[in-house]
């Protein structure tokens, strides 16, 4: 008898033990398929690829204020069509996104970018502080890698603007940690 | 290095509250409702208080206004338990990190110029108002503590445009929003640290006073005292 009790306790352990085990990646697999961001979130008005328009211009040529202002600027339509005066390129599909431009400029309307996260509203952050002051000012390209090669525009930033990754550099280059001088 | 610190000059005062209100246009203070304020939860980084003094007819009024003293031994610091508030070694000024703050409110208790406020409630503006909040200054939000900080966002745009001009910052680069304000020029803002500043010279007057100097806690708002003198432990401010 008491063989047979104990076995028969062991299965029915044993199945409560498989019915959570389910129950419990279930959930995981649900709460991740929520909370992780889907790779087509920022889905832009139209393709824009840094790398090709880094060829002919600099990082300064659209982001107008980097130097000068503590936001660099994102350009506006107007900017774009400095440029883009109706020639259409070779390629085909990129006359597609040319072609994109040029109905804007019709509408006069502005291209609605969508924006990657940025700074929290309690940073204040200066380019031109970074990038066009001081004996070693810093290169785009520390803060933003490699955006320049990018065929189109990022899903996320290639560097985590995170606090670590701030003070690190602010340590390394001895420049000051005091809360204040970001935290507004 | 620097030591920010402050220089009122109470027979210039006139009470007109210029400061009071460039204070909290400036900083995106809060405005309270009758009821909050009657509860005593009413936000002013800087308060200007009347005292009068004598009878009735030789009444002299005074006015007082008040803000942190950001003290070379502030008794705020020591209590914090997350580190929100710190006295910063660059500058001597003490610093306010709300997203540090946990809302335990030590830092206010221990205060004794009374210059630390709670947010008892989720911050609100008139809606005419929202659209200019000052963008430099970010906002508050329900239960974490508020208090001046000398404008201290306005120091890294005057150490920005002295860089760019190829000089190191002068007397009169970074100056608070009050000392702006002032009309008769009784606020005065600057390094005690450089002697020749204005803020140094009036510092070192004899006139020159300190709120509850017997505590020890060394503020660096001095009060440029009345002929005569005026005894603070005998008013309410």
């Amino acid at each position: 008898m008491s063989p047979r009790k104990l076995s028969s306790t062991g299965g029915i352990s044993l199945g409560a033990i498989a019915l959570f085990a389910v129950v419990t990646l279930g959930a995981l697999v649900l709460s991740a398929s929520f909370l992780s961001p889907k790779s087509d979130s920022v889905a832009q008005p139209m393709r824009f690829s840094h790398k090709a328009h880094f060829e002919d211009a600099t990082c300064e040529t659209c982001h107008l204020y980097v130097m000068e202002l503590a936001s660099a600027g994102t350009p506006s339509l107007e900017d774009c069509v400095d440029c883009h005066d109706n020639t259409l390129s070779e390629n085909a599909e990129d006359q597609l996104e040319e072609k994109k431009l040029e109905k804007y400029a019709e509408e006069d309307t502005e291209i609605p970018w969508i924006h990657l996260p940025r700074l929290t509203a309690d940073i204040y952050f200066s380019h031109r502080m970074h990038a066009g002051l001081g004996e070693k000012p810093l290169e785009c390209k520390n803060c933003h890698g490699d955006i320049g090669k990018s065929e189109t525009l990022p899903q996320e930033r290639q560097i985590a603007f995170t606090m670590s990754f701030c003070v690190d550099c602010h340590e390394k280059r001895q420049a000051s940690n005091d809360c204040l001088m970001c935290h507004r | 290095m620097a030591r920010y610190g402050m220089v009122i000059d109470l027979n210039r005062c006139v009470g007109c509250q210029s400061c009071a209100v460039a204070c909290k246009v400036e900083n995106n203070v809060r405005f309270s409702t009758p009821e909050e304020a009657s509860h005593g939860r009413e936000i002013q980084w800087m308060q200007v208080l009347p005292v009068a003094e004598g009878e009735f007819p030789n009444v002299v009024e005074t006015f007082i206004p008040v803000l942190c003293n950001h003290c070379e031994n502030p008794s705020c610091v020591p209590v914090c338990p997350t580190g929100a508030t710190y006295q910063s070694e660059a500058t001597g000024i003490i610093g306010q990190v709300y997203t540090r703050c946990i809302g335990c409110r030590f830092c206010a208790v221990a205060c004794p110029y009374m210059a630390r406020y709670f947010n008892w409630s989720k911050p609100h503006w008139p809606e005419e108002m929202k659209a200019r909040l000052n963008p430099d200054v970010s906002t508050r939000t329900k239960s974490v503590i508020e208090k001046c900080t000398f404008c201290s966002h306005r120091l890294p745009r005057a150490r920005e445009q002295a860089l760019s001009e190829g000089r190191k910052l002068r007397d009169g680069d970074y100056v608070t929003a009050c000392m702006e304000a002032c009309p008769t020029r009784a606020i005065v803002f600057g390094d005690l640290d450089d002697s020749n500043s204005r803020v140094a010279v009036l510092s070192r007057g004899h006139r020159a006073k300190r709120l509850r100097e017997e505590l020890g806690n060394e503020p660096k708002v001095f009060y440029l005292d009345q002929q005569g003198g005026w005894d603070v432990d005998n008013n309410d401010g």
